[in-house]
C-alpha cells in the first residue's frame, strides 16, 4: 500500500506539472494538497466513467448504472460497522446485486428493467435501514452526494487502482465488449462466452461506480455514466472515437467542475454533473448526429 | 494461418475415423420454447461440400434448427454434432458462420460497414494468439483487414465500407452480414432466408457467392421459400415441418405429395 501511495503521489506530481502551466487564476486553488488529491480523484473518475459510459449508453444500461450505484449502500453501511474500507463493502454489495440482476434476467422471464428495479430498491432499502441506526447524517450526505474535497490518500489510492483495473479490462476485452453490445447473437455464434462478458461488464461497471462514489456520490454517479457517452454519441460514428471523446468530456468536466465548485463554494458533485451537462447540450443541438443536423443531412448515396 | 490450417487438419484426422457422422448430424433432436415443443425427433446427417436447402412453412422450426446448430439454443433432447464435434467446440474453432433471419441489433450503433465485416474475423484473430490477438481490432494483422475488404467486395459493397451500418438499405444490410459470414472463412455456413427482400441483381451476386463457396468445399445450409432457387442450386433439400419430412436430392423430394405433407395444403412450385 505504501509503495502504491508513493506511486499515486508521483501521479499527482505529474498532474500538477501540467496544472502549473496554466495561468495562476486556474492553478492557484490546486496549491492545496487536498485540492490536488481531489483533482486526481476527479480525473480518474472522469476517465473511467467516460469509457464505461459508452457501453452503458449503447447497451441501454442506464438503469443498471442507477441500480448498482444505489445497491452499494448496504455494503457501505456494513463496512462502516465492521471498520473495513468502505469501497470494499460497496464493491461487494454492488457486485452481488449486479450478478443477481444478471442471473434473474438471463434465467427467468423477469425482464431486465424489472430485475434491476427489484434488486436495487431492495438493497437500497436495506442500506437506509442500517444507516439509520449507525451513522450521523453528514456521513450519509457524503455517501449520497460525494465529498471529493475530503478524499484522503488511502481512498485516492483505491480509486487509482480501480481505474487501472477498469482501463486494463476495457482495453483487453475491447472486441468482446464491442461485439457483445453490438450483436450478441454473432458474439455467441463465433464462440465468445457471452455470459462471462455480460457479468464481466457488470463487474467493471460496479468497480467504476465504487471508484466514483467519493467524487459524485451515489445519487449523481449515474449522470457521469450517461452524459459523457451520450455527448460523444451526438458527435461521431465510430466506437473508438466515441470512447475518446467521452473520456475527454468526463475528465475535463470533472476537473472544471472541481475548480468551479471551489471557486463558488458549492457542492462539487453537483457542479461536476452540471458541467458535463453543459457539454451535452450543445452536442445535442449542434452535433453531426444532433437535432439540427440530423434533419438537414441530405447526401447522395454512391451508386 | 499455416498454424490454423494445421490445427484444423489435425482435428479432422482425429475425428474422421472415430465417428464420421457427416458435416451436420442430428440424432433424435427436439427443441422447445418454454414448454411448447417446436421440433421433435429430428434425425439427419449431411455430407460436406453441399448446398442444402431447408424448406417449410412459417413457424415450421427452421430458424429454431439454426439456433440449435449455432448453440444459441440448447436442444430439449437428443444430440447435435457439427464436423463430429459439439456445436460449442465447432464454433469456438471457427467452423460455423451464421447469418440470422433478422439481425437483432441497434442500427444507430457507431460502427461502419468495414467494422461489422471485420467482426467476422474476431474468431480468427483469437486463434492466432499473441499480443495482437488481444488488442482492439484496428491493430489486427493486415490480412484480417484484407479478408474483410475482399468479402465486402465479393458482395459488391466495397464502396460502402466507411458508411455507418444504419445508413444502408435493407438489402444492403443483408449483403453486409453475408460478407461478414464469408470473412469468417468457416466450413459451415448457416444462412437464414438470405433471399428474402432482395432484388434480382443482389440475388445473382448472392448465387455467385454460393457457387464460389461450394467450389471452395464449404457446406452451406440455406433456409428459403423460393423453389426455383432450390431446384437450380441445391444438392439436397430438407422439407421441414416440426420435424424432418423428407430429405434428399430436389428432383426426387420436391413432389406434390411431399409438399402436401409439408405444407398441409396445395403448394405450387413455380413462382
Ligand atoms: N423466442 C421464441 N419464443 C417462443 N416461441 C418461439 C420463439 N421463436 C419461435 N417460436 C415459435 O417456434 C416455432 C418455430 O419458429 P421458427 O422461428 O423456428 O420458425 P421458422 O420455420 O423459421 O418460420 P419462418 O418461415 O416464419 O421464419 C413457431 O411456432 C414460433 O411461434
Ligand atoms: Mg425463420
Amino acid at each position: 500500500m505504501k509503495a502504491l501511495e508513493s506511486l499515486v503521489q508521483t501521479l499527482i506530481d505529474i498532474v500538477m506539472w501540467f496544472v502549473n502551466l496554466l495561468p495562476p487564476v486556474l492553478s492557484d486553488p490546486f496549491q492545496y494538497a487536498f485540492m490536488q488529491r481531489a483533482l486526481l480523484t476527479s480525473l480518474v473518475v472522469g476517465v473511467i466513467c467516460g469509457v464505461l459510459s459508452c457501453y452503458i449508453v449503447l447497451k441501454r444500461w442506464a438503469l443498471l448504472g442507477d441500480a448498482v450505484s444505489h445497491a452499494v449502500l448496504p455494503g457501505v453501511a456494513i463496512a462502516y460497522l465492521l471498520g473495513l474500507p468502505f469501497s470494499v463493502g460497496a464493491f461487494i454489495s454492488g457486485a452481488l446485486t449486479s450478478l443477481g440482476i444478471g442471473a434473474l434476467e438471463r434465467n427467468t422471464r423477469i425482464k431486465s428493467d424489472s430485475a434491476m428495479g427489484l434488486m436495487f430498491t431492495g438493497a437500497f432499502a436495506l442500506g437506509v435501514v442500517i444507516i439509520s441506526r449507525i451513522a450521523s447524517s453528514t456521513h450519509l450526505m457524503h455517501i449520497l452526494f460525494g465529498n471529493v474535497l475530503g478524499v484522503r490518500m488511502e481512498a485516492l489510492t483505491w480509486t487509482v487502482l480501480a481505474g487501472a483495473v477498469t482501463l486494463f479490462f476495457a482495453f483487453r476485452y475491447y472486441k468482446e465488449f464491442l461485439l457483445f453490445s453490438f450483436d450478441p447473437t454473432h458474439a455467441s455464434a463465433i464462440g465468445m462466452n457471452t455470459a462471462a462478458i455480460h457479468y464481466g461488464l457488470m463487474l467493471l461497471l460496479t468497480l467504476t461506480i465504487v471508484a466514483s462514489l467519493e467524487t459524485v456520490g451515489i445519487v449523481l454517479v449515474v449522470a457521469m455514466l450517461i452524459i459523457p457517452g451520450s455527448t460523444a454519441n451526438m458527435l461521431v460514428n465510430s466506437l473508438p472515437r466515441m470512447i475518446a471523446i467521452s473520456v475527454a468530456v468526463g475528465a475535463v468536466s470533472s476537473a472544471l467542475g472541481l475548480y468551479l465548485s471551489f471557486l463558488l463554494n458549492v457542492a462539487s458533485g453537483g457542479t461536476i454533473v452540471l458541467v458535463t451537462f453543459a457539454f451535452f447540450v450543445p452536442a445535442l443541438v449542434f452535433g453531426p448526429n444532433g437535432l439540427l443536423f440530423r434533419r438537414r443531412r441530405i447526401t447522395v448515396a454512391p451508386a | 494461418m499455416n498454424d490454423a490450417t494445421g490445427l484444423r487438419q489435425r482435428e479432422l484426422t482425429r475425428q474422421i475415423p472415430r465417428s464420421y457422422a457427416g458435416t451436420v448430424a442430428a440424432n433424435a433432436v427436439s427443441a422447445a420454447y418454454d414448454r411448447d415443443l417446436v421440433l421433435r425427433d429430428m434425425s439427419f446427417s449431411l455430407d460436406p461440400g453441399q448446398l442444402v436447402a431447408i424448406v417449410g412453412p412459417n413457424g415450421a422450426g427452421k430458424s429454431t434448427l439454426f439456433k440449435l446448430l449455432t448453440g444459441i439454443k440448447k436442444p430439449a433432447g437428443g444430440t447435435v454434432s457439427v464436423f463430429g464435434d459439439t456445436v460449442y467446440r465447432a464454433r469456438r474453432n471457427n467452423r460455423i458462420a451464421y447469418v440470422p433471419q433478422e439481425a437483432e441489433i441497434d442500427w444507430d450503433y457507431p460502427v461502419v460497414v468495414h467494422d461489422v465485416v471485420l467482426s467476422g474475423r474476431f474468431g480468427r484473430i483469437r486463434e492466432e494468439g499473441g499480443l495482437r490477438s488481444i488488442l482492439p481490432p484496428r491493430f489486427a494483422a493486415r490480412r484480417h483487414h484484407e479478408a474483410s475488404a475482399a468479402a465486402l467486395g465479393s458482395v459488391g459493397m466495397s464502396d460502402y465500407a466507411d458508411r455507418p451500418i444504419g445508413a444502408l438499405s435493407g438489402g444492403q444490410k443483408k449483403r453486409v452480414f453475408l460478407a461478414r459470414a464469408i470473412a469468417q472463412e468457416a466450413d459451415l455456413l448457416l444462412l437464414d432466408e438470405p433471399l428474402a427482400g432482395i432484388d434480382r441483381a443482389t440475388e445473382s451476386v448472392f448465387f455467385d457467392v454460393l457457387v464460389e463457396l461450394k467450389s471452395a468445399g464449404k457446406t452451406v445450409l440455406m433456409i428459403t421459400h423460393d423453389f426455383p432457387t432450390v431446384e437450380e442450386f441445391a444438392d439436397t433439400v430438407m422439407l421441414l415441418s416440426r420435424s424432418v419430412i423428407e430429405i434428399g436430392p430436389p428432383a426426387e423430394i420436391l413432389t406434390d405429395e411431399n409438399l402436401e405433407r409439408t405444407y398441409h395444403g396445395s403448394v405450387r412450385r413455380g413462382r
